[in-house]
């Protein structure tokens, strides 16, 4: 339900989230949809997005099949998409790889994708948001989903945690940079949630590690709705002095 | 005023103070010690000095006279 | 037979504390403590549906009295406590060596340690039942970078936040702890401090989004509150216009 005199409402506010197919990023365009804002739902998986898509409230909503591999691209691909339907007010980066080796079998082919999708596609995106024609003039809000494997480390996790660690990185710098402009950067870190990509992962471990993968949260594994919440907060008028953080949503991962 | 004097230096870690002394050239004087001085004034004296005020006031006797006036209020 | 929940809110009287309340007030009862009445009713007379709130006058300079006051007043409404939000806070900016034992005092009794005297009764069963579902508290940037003038200051929400976390760990699920680091923000506790016009432009130019409202901090204790934030445990949530990751000229 949308209001536009609810603090939480994005009415009239155009909004790109990545990784929109699944996970926390459908979670998150699904919320933005009910919060009245009007989506570019970006994927790499076209059939994911189109199914998608007919979920979202409202009918106003936009999809684009992209690789994110292509960072060259993607300052191109945002300011064609602004000047097809309007500025963009949000910037949504919830696409992501993971990528779960030890050391010893990190050689740059084996991450070099994970760096390309989880890190410098942030950069490129940001750097076609920014651009005069593809910005809302009222302002931004840019959100990053980083991870708490980028806050804290884990055998194992050694590229993945580089990919989201460096994030965190960017966007305090970027924050900075871009508020003169009213453009806003934050983080948000969640802990386990259950999507896909953690199904994929814990696919590969015995019962006992999930069990205590599972135990090590206080408040159990996460719902993608817990971090969409979190986005959403920091999307709309309630985050407008907010920029800069990392707002962890983890379910106490980090707090012991 | 003895008794303010003396409590004057004790902030501005001097032996004494002279009427003449001018606030700003003590070699500890900078914003933390004006704070101090108003917490001070505003402890003992019950006087609600603002930054702003304090600014104007240039040697130890014109806050002297300050401090004189405003109690009798 | 079920004792009607309130959110209790200290500092209610002016600044982040007054403006939480009144966010709150359309939603939950609340019970809004503060040293005046009259400020209270100040407070309360801003708020939506003010038959449902109670006002709960007690200094938490004097940590020996809350637990007597507090027990009091939850006797006499019938009243349990499902949510708790830390808002009281006083701020006296000296160098240490200005500094009195009784500054120390009063800055770490209402800061902390009436955090402390508080929330130890409301887990109590035999007090609260088991209605304690989330706790809030206000510390500040000063818990994450120190200043001139700040120490003792500093060290009381350090030890806020420090509390906050071992709560967080220890009262998992039922109850969710956070706080949240606002920046500086025009308040009664800070219009002093604001007054200085050097300080104030020195302000200024340090946050990358100029200087908060207390409404931006309601908005994060609310949410921090609600059941949006249903995973959120053990988090300081800093509301800061950027200041504390700026470090350009």
């Amino acid at each position: 339900m949308s209001d536009a005199s609810n603090p939480f409402s994005l009415q009239g506010r155009r909004v790109l989230v990545t990784g929109a197919a699944s996970g926390i990023g459908l979670a998150t365009s699904t919320l933005v949809s009910k919060l009245g804002g009007r989506l570019l739902a970006v994927d790499s998986n076209e059939e994911g997005l189109n199914r998608a898509i007919a979920t979202f409230e409202g009918n106003h909503h936009e999809t684009k099949c992209w690789d994110l591999r292509l960072v060259e691209q993607i300052p191109s691909w945002l300011r064609q998409a602004a000047a097809e339907s309007g500025p963009f007010f949000g910037l949504v980066h919830a696409a992501g790889l993971s990528c779960i080796q030890p050391v010893r079998l990190l050689d740059p082919s084996c991450y070099r994708d994970v760096l390309l999708v989880n890190t410098e596609a942030a950069l490129a995106l940001v750097r076609g948001f920014q651009q005069k024609k593809a910005a809302d003039p009222a302002g931004g809000s840019i959100v990053f989903l980083t991870s708490v494997m980028g806050l804290v480390g884990s055998a194992g996790a050694a590229a993945y945690g580089m990919s989201k660690g460096a994030l965190v990185g960017l966007a305090k710098s970027l924050s900075v940079e871009l508020a003169a402009k009213k453009i806003r950067v934050n983080c948000v870190a969640p802990g386990f949630v259950k999507t896909p990509m953690f199904d994929r992962l814990s696919g590969l471990w015995e019962s006992e590690q999930r069990a205590q993968v599972e135990a090590a949260h206080p408040l159990g594994l996460g719902e993608p709705q817990d971090v969409a919440n979190a986005v959403a907060f920091l999307l709309a008028e309630t985050g407008r002095w907010i920029t800069g953080s990392v707002m962890v949503v983890d379910g106490g991962y980090t707090a012991h | 005023m003895d008794d303010f004097y003396s409590k004057l230096a004790d902030i501005l870690e001097v032996e004494t103070v002279k009427p003449d002394d001018v606030l700003r050239e003590f070699e500890n004087w900078d914003s933390l010690t004006a704070l101090s001085i108003l917490a001070t004034l505003d402890a003992n004296y019950g006087i609600n000095l603002s930054t702003a005020e304090l600014r104007d006031i240039k040697t130890v006797a014109e806050l002297g006279a300050t401090i004189a006036t405003r109690r009798r209020k | 037979m079920d004792a009607k929940q309130y959110i209790l809110i200290t500092g209610s009287s002016s600044g982040i504390g007054r403006e939480t309340a009144i966010r709150l007030s359309s939603s939950y009862p609340l019970i809004l403590n503060g040293r005046e009445a009259t400020r209270l009713e100040g407070t309360l007379r801003q708020c939506q549906n003010p038959e449902r709130h109670v006002l709960w006058k007690c200094d938490l300079r004097e940590v020996d009295q809350i637990e007597g006051s507090l027990r009091q007043i939850l006797a006499d409404k019938s009243a349990g406590v499902e949510g708790f939000v830390h808002c009281a806070g006083t701020l006296k900016i000296l160098p240490l060596r200005s500094v009195e034992r009784m500054d120390v005092r009063e800055t770490m009794n209402v800061n902390f340690h009436s955090a402390v005297e508080v929330i130890r009764l409301l887990v109590r069963k035999k007090l609260n039942q088991n209605y304690l579902r989330g706790i809030v508290f206000i510390s500040s940037i000063a818990s994450l970078k120190g200043a001139r003038g700040f120490s003792v200051y500093c060290a009381s929400k350090g030890a806020l936040d420090a509390f906050m976390r071992a709560l967080a760990v220890e009262l998992a699920p039922e109850v969710r702890v956070n706080s949240v680091l606002p920046g500086a923000i025009r308040t009664g506790m800070t219009e002093n401090m604001l007054s200085d016009p050097d300080l104030s432009k020195r302000l200024e130019s340090a946050y990358p989004l100029g200087m908060g409202h207390p409404g931006d901090i309601a908005s994060a204790v609310e949410f921090l509150l609600s059941q949006s934030a249903r995973w959120i445990t053990g988090q300081q949530m800093v509301v800061d216009g950027g200041r504390t990751i700026n470090v350009s000229a």
